[in-house]
């Protein structure tokens, strides 16, 4: 019989091995965390090496949506659920109080469906915004929603859905819906950074004048008379401050640049960032980017990932940048991006995508004619009344300083400088407008672009026109020997103007039915350049009675605008002494 | 079907829950004898509960406490709130929220755990074989978890107010700041300026306004009429309480022979530019230039269009069943001369004969048209009935009375939407419409300090503005005090819908507590949207009393313990007779219970049978469709009546006002506690029966 001894162990020896045990298993956890922590910085480096800008600067606000994730476990479908529900009901019951942070929730819970991010752009940009009374507000929702689009684009850089969708609500909210005048204003200026002008003692009594005279509205003299009391100076943006300058200089007074606040207290955007510095040249940080490969083709576009790279080539903007410049450079970069990518637009056709560069660079410079029209208003001293949004506002300003005679005083030259620039970038808008139309042909042979030409084409020469004859209104009428040659420039355009809006009109504002009937023998819509310009007249004259008579409408107001450009060019020739080529 | 088809006297059915709560105790104690009752030692409790706690803390349960305090400061980081008053707003709601969420997920685990583990690993012997009772056992545990909950509330608590200080600090300095570059017509001024000056953690007490109504005009007291504006902008509602005789006994053959509404209504044209009275046009039709902007549809002559409404202010007679839908052309009606406007059916008012007799009352609404100001005076209009007259009485029903005995004013209203008034701006507001807000028996500050007011409403635009330069909704506001006479002088307040924008009164225009507050709108083309008096947070609200942050989140925490209490209960209840896992969800399961029955029960209200039948199922046979409707209709009752026998959490209302920075008031705690007592208490002796008769030992 054998006997078996069991041993026990003492109990200071069990608690012994149990304290080794869990030093050792937290020993495993310290290493593994640190390990982890290792290879993820490894392989986010190599990942940067390999995508240019990708990731985003790791913020607790920036939480890793992939970490939030896993942080809520199964919780996340859920919660997302939740929030989306919640939140388009606050919408429908316009009650916005916690609305942009369940968004921003969302966001984070669902970082990779881009459809949740185009949807949600522009619920912030359109039904958001419209739910604020005040301008004000609306814009600084609006602004919301491009903050949103970066916030995704920093992430996920170049996505042609968020690019393309930051592009949209800049070109189409900010630049071309019903408030477009408020919001471009705002866009031209928070362009700019601010400027802070110091005020010596002995000027202060003299701000109020000053600020007066340089047309700064009461609620704002109010508060930077406050500030330069307070403190010795006080900001202002970089347009006001032009303004001021003449007025407010000498020993003691200096302007330097100031960085504005673009956020309030609790992280909401207030403005813009700027954009440009203080001489209208775009900051080197939104142009510079990835070197051009040296191995891409001469003709091969490049898009080096900087923010405004494509607005490069018509700076300086010392008027600020407007909202449609800022769109057409995403809609461009969008272009560039689904040629390089080939990515997929998730609600656009490959040919939207390509074409939109080019007709909105159209459109862009169709802005800037009406934005230098205005201009030219303000420098003949003319004003027009409050117009609301059914008014076309452009059918208004057209004609009223057409007969302004060359010897015709301003009555703010800074304005007729101002129209000066804009139609100097209608005409640079043209040329690359133009430019984009032949690239976008070589992709979509099919596309039918003639329209599309016609109209810049006319419009290049007659804003080439205007641009000259102001400019040499701006000269001395005696001493300055450039101005002969400006008049003559501006003759050869105003006739060029003529005869490219009657041709635009037969071509595109008659139907073929009607071309066919009363265009003479042996004439079509694509031969009309073989007619010489009196005879090209006498055709759309007669052309014009016709429509007329015969009450067609679908293209009257096509026609009236036609002809107002029409007329246009021949009182300035007449103010000219030139002779029409039509006669 | 049982309970469906059980049909208590009102008076029971009322107060059901405290009826099957008395019931339960008594049962439970009668069953289980009273002589465990008569035992009771609140030192065994005591010592009881201490072991709970321990071994709750032993636990390490709070550890779980800087888990949570990391995830709520993390959670506000991620928020983008609209300015720093929903900043701090947003941070107390998320800070209480994860508290409650704390306690509720903790205590619920422990207490169902907590039975079932000691009886399984015999730890339970101890207790049971000591001079202790299964009562005893029972409420030290509810005491013992109650302390643990309490400890986590305190923490929490202490949190909360150390994080939403800091936040609160930090933003008002920022809004400080920010004021010295703000330009003083910024919609937004008027609030940074609050936000400055009081602070972001506030406790507020409000007076409600009594009553709101808008006049095309301010209601002069010499001016015999109150005047609405036309173009279906405002209303005037005048209400009659019908008399029994109306209404004839059924089986009699005899109707009510109907009604006539007579009255007087005076007009006048508001823009007499506008003025145009249609004239035959010899050859071509003019162009509307003519008519300066005037269109050729429009309705110049004085017309109203009448609404039949019920005692709930409902449309009660369909127009439909109204002569001319309702619509009545004045006949230039002189003072003296009272004009037959309209006669409503007997069929139509049978439908008055189906409301019990003491709301037998219809509501006359007369909604004016054209570009044209509608007055009325005190008993204008009135009732005429051919039967009352038949019985030889006057016939005439005259409108519903004051308290001095004198008829009253019609009640004079916007375009009402649902729960809300519109109100329209113009461009001159000293010609627009006036709104009233009507303050009475206001228990006003008795210092000399301004009185903070607050008025938030909605903004709807017509689309019609221009489109350069900024565009400001401005409310005038203006206090008329009826002890003393004066008026204040107007306040011009640039709003943003939805946003509240505060600002001060002088003290001396609310002195009495009887005041109206005017409100004028300058906005062409827009109007302020202002919810009713009754709702819960209607546009317009005067600060009468401030309380400490501390004294009010202490509340909200009593008001979340009380919670915690409840869970602890409903979870030591259902683990005396399930295991563990089963009692979590049944906790789950009873305390959500009230809810779930009640959004169901809700949802299948009267009519809703019909509804299933017709659109779920597609019954077309009446048999088939009647079952179906039925079955719903009885789930829906039964769902209703088991509602009442569960605890209503939504009692539990810690976090509403406290993140609105309302002062929770005492009736919000007293729900909570009588939650407690009908449905705590009654379930603490029925674990007590249940566990008195669980064999825990041999």
């Amino acid at each position: 019989m054998t006997q078996t001894t069991i041993e026990y162990a003492s109990p200071s020896t069990v608690t012994a091995q149990r304290h080794w045990g869990r030093l050792l298993t937290a020993v495993v956890i310290l290493v593994s965390f640190i390990a982890t922590t290792f290879m993820q910085h490894l392989t986010q480096e190599q990942h940067h090496a390999l995508v240019k800008s990708a990731g985003s600067q790791s913020t607790v606000s920036n939480l890793n949506s992939f970490s939030l994730a896993l942080l809520l476990g199964g919780l996340r479908g859920p919660l997302v659920m939740m929030l989306w529900t919640s939140s388009e009901s606050q919408k429908q019951e316009k009650d916005l109080e916690d609305f942009d942070s369940k968004i921003e929730l969302i966001r984070l819970l669902q970082p990779e469906f881009d459809s949740v991010h185009l949807f949600q752009m522009w619920n912030k940009a359109y039904n958001v915004s419209v739910q604020m009374a005040n301008k004000a507000n609306k814009y600084t929702t609006i602004l919301d929603a491009i903050e949103y689009g970066r916030k995704i684009d920093s992430q996920r850089p170049n996505d042609i859905n968020i690019v393309g969708e930051i592009g949209h609500i800049f070109f189409d909210k900010l630049g071309s819906s019903q408030e477009k005048e408020y919001y471009t204003d705002r866009v031209l200026k928070e362009s700019f950074p601010d400027e802070r002008i110091t005020v010596p003692a002995n000027r202060l009594p003299d701000l109020n004048a000053v600020l007066t005279r340089a047309g700064v509205e009461p609620a704002k003299r109010e508060i930077m008379i406050g500030q330069a009391t307070r403190t010795g100076a006080f900001t202002t943006g970089k347009l006001t401050a032009d303004v001021i300058r003449p007025l407010l200089n000498g020993p003691g007074v200096t302007y330097t640049f100031s960085n504005p606040i673009a956020y309030n207290a609790t992280g909401r955007r207030l403005r813009l960032d700027p954009m440009l510095d203080l001489n209208g040249y775009l900051l080197p940080s939104l142009v510079d980017g990835e070197p051009r490969p040296a191995n891409l083709p001469p003709d091969q576009e490049w898009n080096n990932g900087a923010e405004l790279q494509y607005l490069k080539t018509f700076e300086p903007f010392p008027y600020g940048l407007s909202p449609m410049a800022i769109g057409w450079n995403y809609y461009k970069r969008c272009q560039v991006i689904k040629d390089q990518t080939h990515q997929k637009h998730l609600q656009l056709s490959e040919l939207v995508i390509d074409n939109r560069p080019a007709i909105n660079l159209k459109l862009w410079g169709e802005a800037e004619w009406g934005a230098g029209r205005l201009a030219e208003m303000h420098a003949f001293g003319l004003k027009i009344a409050p117009f609301d949004n059914s008014v076309d506002e452009r059918a208004r300003v057209e004609l009223p300083t057409a007969p302004m005679p060359l010897t015709t005083a301003f009555a703010d030259a800074d304005a007729a400088q101002h129209a000066i620039y804009h139609y100097d970038l209608v005409v640079k808008t043209a040329d690359r407008a133009l430019l984009e139309f032949d690239r976008h042909q070589l992709h979509h042979a099919s596309a039918d672009l003639t329209s599309h030409r016609d109209s810049i084409t006319a419009m290049r020469q007659m804003c080439m026109a205007d641009r000259d004859y102001l400019t040499a209104m701006t000269l001395s009428a005696t001493g300055d020997t450039k101005r002969p040659a400006l008049l003559q420039s501006a003759v050869t355009h105003y006739n060029q103007t003529m005869i490219l809006w009657e041709l635009l009109m037969l071509r595109h504002y008659v139907n073929d039915q009607v071309a066919a009937a009363i265009f003479p023998r042996g004439i079509t819509k694509a031969n009309l350049e073989s007619l010489r310009s009196p005879q090209l007249h006498a055709l759309t004259f007669g052309v014009s009675s016709f429509l007329e008579s015969h009450r067609e409408a679908d293209t009257e107001s096509d026609r009236r605008e036609a002809e107002r450009y029409f007329r246009r060019a021949y009182q300035r020739l007449m103010q000219l002494n030139a002779t029409p080529s039509i006669q | 079907m049982l309970l469906a088809d059980l049909h208590l006297p009102a008076f029971i059915d009322a107060h059901l829950e405290w009826y099957v709560a008395a019931a339960l105790i008594v049962a439970g104690l009668a069953a289980s004898g009273l002589a465990d009752l008569s035992r009771f030692s609140p030192t065994r409790i005591w010592a009881i509960s201490g072991v709970c706690f321990q071994e709750s803390i032993r636990r390490r349960v709070l550890w779980i406490i800087p888990l949570t305090i990391v995830g709520v400061v993390v959670a506000v980081q991620l928020l983008n709130p609209i300015d720093e008053q929903d900043a701090v707003r947003q941070t107390i709601k998320y800070a209480l929220f994860a508290t409650g969420t704390l306690v509720v997920l903790v205590t619920i685990i422990l207490a169902c755990t907590n039975l079932p583990k000691e009886i399984d690993n015999r730890v339970i012997y101890t207790i049971v074989t000591k001079p202790t009772t299964r009562l005893e056992i029972i409420v030290g545990k509810i005491v013992g978890f109650a302390r643990v909950s309490a400890t986590l509330l305190l923490i929490m608590g202490v949190f909360t107010y150390g994080y939403a200080h800091l936040r609160a600090g930090h933003l008002q300095s920022k809004a400080r700041s920010r004021l010295e570059t703000m330009s003083p017509t910024d919609s937004g001024r008027l609030s940074l300026q609050h936000y400055a000056d009081y602070g972001l953690l506030q406790s507020k007490t409000y007076a409600r306004t009594a009553d709101f109504q808008q006049f095309a005009r301010l209601p002069l007291p010499e001016e015999t009429n109150r005047w609405v504006n036309g173009d279906d902008e405002q209303s005037f509602v005048i209400g009659f309480d019908l008399p029994p005789a109306l209404f004839p006994d059924p089986g009699t053959g005899q109707d009510n022979g109907g009604l006539q509404i007579v009255g007087q209504i005076a007009t006048e044209y508001f823009d007499p530019n506008r003025e145009w009275h249609p004239t035959p046009f010899p050859g071509t039709m003019p162009g509307a230039a003519e008519f300066k902007g005037f269109s050729l549809k429009e309705i110049s002559r004085p017309a109203v269009t009448i609404e039949i409404q019920g005692p709930d202010k409902y449309n009660l007679i369909p127009s439909t069943e109204m002569p001319g839908g309702g619509f009545v052309e004045l006949t230039g009606s002189k003072k003296s001369e009272d004009q037959q406007l309209l006669t409503l059916t007997a069929v139509s008012l049978d439908r008055v004969y189906q409301l019990p007799e003491n709301r037998r009352r219809i509501n006359v609404k007369f909604q004016g048209n054209g570009p044209i100001r509608y007055g009325v005076s005190r008993g204008a209009v009135h009732l005429f009935s051919p039967r009352l007259k038949s019985l030889g009485q006057s016939g005439i029903i005259v409108s519903v009375r004051d308290a001095d005995g004198q008829p009253a004013w019609p009640t004079f209203r916007g375009r009402e939407l649902v729960g809300n008034q519109e109100f329209k701006g113009v461009a001159d507001p000293a010609k627009g419409s006036v709104g009233v807000f009507a303050f009475r028996n206001v228990a006003v500050p008795s210092n000399d300090a301004p009185v903070p007011v607050e008025l938030r409403c909605g903004i709807e635009g017509s689309g019609e503005e221009i489109s350069s330069g900024e565009s400001n909704t401005h409310a005038i506001v203006e206090v008329y005090n009826l002890k003393t006479g004066q008026t204040s002088p107007s306040l011009d307040l640039p709003i943003e819908s939805n946003r509240t924008v505060f600002f001060n009164i002088p003290a001396e225009a609310v002195t009495g507590g009887n005041f109206d507050v005017r409100l004028r709108c300058q906005a062409p083309g827009r109007y302020l949207v202002l919810r009713n008096a009754l709702a819960s947070n209607p546009a317009l609200q005067l600060v009468i009393g401030q309380e400490s942050f501390a004294i009010n989140l202490s509340k909200s925490l009593l008001i979340m313990w009380c919670m915690s209490l409840l869970v602890v209960i409903v979870s030591i209840f259902c683990s005396t007779f399930v295991s563990w896992p089963i009692a979590v969800v049944l906790s789950v399961v009873i305390l959500l219970g009230h809810w779930g029955a009640q959004q169901i029960g809700d949802t299948n209200a009267t009519g809703m049978g019909a509804q299933v039948a017709k659109d779920m199922f597609g019954v077309k046979n009446p048999a088939e469709a009647k079952v179906i409707s039925s079955a719903v209709d009885s789930l829906s009752r039964t769902l209703n009546i088991a509602s009442k026998v569960l605890p209503d959490i939504s009692q539990f209302s810690a976090t509403e006002d406290i993140e609105r920075g309302i002062t929770i008031a005492p009736h919000v705690l007293l729900a909570s506690i009588k939650v407690i007592l009908a449905f705590g208490l009654p379930l603490t002796i029925l674990a007590y029966a249940f566990l008195k008769r669980k064999e825990v030992a041999p």
